[in-house]
């Protein structure tokens, strides 16, 4: 099925506590078993330039740490979508983990994008967008948070660019090494998003009247 | 040997400066309103190259307040002493 009026999410095939699979213009975001974890979903997460900024435990990881981390996952609440080609489904670039609180009705999303030859071609923009699109009108959370270390200026610049707010620095949050580092807050409400969806929707609507014969 | 205009001109000239060099763009291709989501060559692996650039410019690291900030021309030349 597909998400209606999406402008990110151009399939979807959900069924909760099993799977969930998202399509994007150039990608696909998958939730996988456990067993599903290959040697070929290794190739990047040691990578230290990698895990620099990313707030995970445990030091390297072979494939059965790896398996151990998705086995926490994909629950009702709870996601870890592999971020692969429509191309190549198999060897995944990246991740994004999105991880709802119902009590609060509001979700925490984190991406990494491993493969560094896709670096700097806005696969962050495009695969959070349609994980963003799952947590509003799907999961119909009122809002999502997500952080980034201050010394990560890839990260700033993608919540930037993708035009979150802004909500709270958290002073010495994080360690990064030996240092101590800010973590900053930035949130997507689920007015906002469908104020874009909305003006992505009349604009569409747009083009299509004035395609439309005299 | 001409002199680096990232360290020369006002506030606004080395600003300019600086992010042309970031987005690997020449100075005259810099709009005055260039910001993230309207300048083309302005993604995440410039701007690592921008925030270091501004930081060089500065001899000190930037704030977290002001690193948050860093998103238009404008901006970055607010940063740098007048």
């Amino acid at each position: 099925m597909r998400i209606k009026n999406s402008p990110h999410i151009l399939a979807l095939r959900y069924t909760p506590r099993d799977f969930c699979h998202l399509a994007t213009d150039r990608f696909v975001l998958l939730t996988k078993t456990p067993e599903e974890i290959t040697p070929a979903y290794l190739a990047w997460f040691n990578d230290p330039d990698v895990r620099a900024h990313l707030a995970l435990a445990g030091g390297d990881y072979d494939v059965e740490k790896l398996r151990m981390f998705t086995k926490g996952h994909n629950t009702e609440t709870s996601f870890l979508f592999w971020i692969a080609t429509q191309e190549d489904r198999d060897t995944p670039i990246g991740f994004s983990q999105l991880f709802m609180t119902r009590l609060h009705n509001l979700a925490q999303t984190s991406i990494c994008l491993g493969d560094k030859s896709w670096w700097g071609k806005g696969v962050i923009g495009e695969a959070r967008s349609a994980v963003l699109d799952f947590a509003f009108r799907k999961l119909a959370v009122d809002k999502v948070f997500g952080h980034c270390q201050k010394p990560n200026a890839a990260a700033l610049f993608n919540y930037q660019a993708e035009k979150w707010e802004f909500e709270a620095i958290l002073k010495r949050h994080h360690k990064v090494g030996e240092e101590r580092v800010d973590l900053i807050q930035y949130a997507m409400f689920r007015e906002e998003w469908m104020r874009r969806i909305d003006a992505w929707v009349a604009e569409q609507e747009d083009d299509m009247s004035q395609g439309d014969p005299a | 040997m001409s002199a680096n205009p990232a360290q020369t001109g006002d506030a606004a000239s080395r600003a300019r400066a600086i992010l042309a060099e970031a987005v690997s763009r020449p100075v005259g291709e810099i709009p005055d309103d260039a910001a993230i989501g309207m300048l083309e060559g302005w993604d995440s692996l410039a701007h690592i190259r921008l925030i270091a650039g501004i930081e060089a410019a500065l001899d000190r690291p930037l704030t977290t307040e002001e690193v948050i900030g860093v998103h238009a021309l404008d901006k970055i030349a607010a940063l740098l002493p007048g």
